[in-house]
């Protein structure tokens, strides 16, 4: 950045960023015609704040007129989002219940282990898949809500991320449930290890794909294949496989297989 | 059949010619209506009238009044110019023998 432009920026009103924070919610062309007019027309920071509020007001509401919002509003935002809320939930106690027992391996006794059917090798790779399918739930699903909303992920986007906190705070574990101050750290970790998660196994890979899915209406046949099979092949292993939650995927193979042979098309 | 401020919005561009582009377009309509045009209008009704076939729209190149930044051109097409008459003619025909209407066009400023 030169010297002039710092300036420049550093002298900018209040009123101007706010005007550029909002017109950001406008496609870049848009938003670059937009704030060309308002610099043009000598408007206040105030009416050019309003004026960009309601040109985003009337897109949002355009794109609410068509079908595909209302889908992956009512499709993927609200059930999906529950469920991968809850899916880091009962990630976190399992995460939670091997971690315990990584630490504590040397003094617990074999035969407890044992007769309690818990394994250290079978469970961390039934784990590491558990979690490798969420990955892919929250990249498929935001893929598809990013294609089905477009432009009005500005509104099913944050929704849907809400749902997910939601539906993670409904099914984490309350302090109240543990009463003994001894258990307290454990409890601690329990509860926020599925904030966690959500932060590093489901929210990238949502936000990733739903930017992906605004761009790019559907993917490639062959990655789109590739996607569908590891979903699937992990749902088989997945402690609980719940297969209507592969739909997003099954979605992009069906997309892909109409695009092929065909450029991808691009917003 | 346009609608009022699709044909007001049409008419000014074809007005400015090789200069119409949103600001000076929401200009022309404040100055003719003596109203204020608010952006999300003027824009909403461009993709419109764009989608319709009645406009052409591309990026024009940054200018330094405008902060560096480029304008959003517009022309009028030849199917958008047929139906700018069809709304005036409409309009005329409505309007014949009305007290408002007799000699008006040549009291305007």
């Amino acid at each position: 950045m030169g010297l002039e432009s710092r300036r420049r920026t550093a002298m900018k009103p209040l009123g101007w960023h706010l005007v550029d924070l909002v017109s950001r919610a406008l496609d870049p062309e848009e938003r670059e015609a937009v704030r060309g007019d308002l610099a043009e027309s000598g408007e206040s920071a105030v009416m050019a704040v309003a004026a960009v509020i309601g040109l985003v007001v009337r897109r949002q509401a355009e794109s609410w007129r068509h079908w595909h919002p209302w889908v992956a509003f009512v499709a993927l935002v609200v059930p999906l989002g529950l469920v991968l809320g809850v899916e880091t939930v009962w990630i976190g106690r399992s995460y939670d219940l091997y971690l315990w027992i990584f630490r504590n391996y040397t003094v617990i006794d074999p035969n407890v282990l044992r007769e309690s059917g818990l394994r250290i090798a079978p469970g961390a790779f039934t784990l590491a898949c558990h979690s490798a399918l969420v990955v892919a739930w929250s990249w498929s699903g935001g893929f598809v809500l990013g294609a089905l909303s477009r432009r009005a992920i500005r509104i099913n986007g944050p929704l849907f991320c809400m749902i997910l906190l939601a539906g993670e705070r409904w099914a984490a574990p309350r302090p109240h449930y543990y009463v003994a101050g001894a258990v307290f750290a454990r409890a601690l970790s329990s509860m926020m290890l599925p904030g966690i998660l959500l932060a590093l196994l489901v929210l990238p890979p949502a936000i990733w794909g739903m930017r992906a899915g605004r761009r790019h209406s559907c993917i490639r046949l062959l990655p789109a294949m590739g996607l569908a099979a590891a979903i699937a092949g992990l749902t088989v292993v997945s402690p609980m496989p719940l297969w209507w939650c592969n739909w997003p995927a099954a979605y992009m193979l069906i997309a892909a297989c109409r695009q092929h042979g065909r450029p991808i098309p691009s917003a | 059949m346009l609608g009022e401020f699709e044909y007001l919005l049409l008419t000014a561009a074809v007005r400015l010619g090789g200069g119409a582009y949103g600001a000076a377009i929401r200009q022309e309509i404040e100055t003719a209506t003596g109203r204020r045009c608010s952006i999300g209008a003027l824009y909403t009704t461009l993709d419109r009238l764009e989608a319709k076939g009645l406009l052409e729209t591309w990026m024009g190149d940054p200018t330094a009044e405008r902060g560096g930044r480029a304008k959003r051109m517009v022309r009028v097409t030849a199917k958008g110019v047929q139906s700018a008459a069809a709304f005036y003619d409409a309009v005329t025909r409505v309007s014949r023998g009305v007290s408002w209407a007799s000699n008006r066009a040549a009291a305007l400023p």
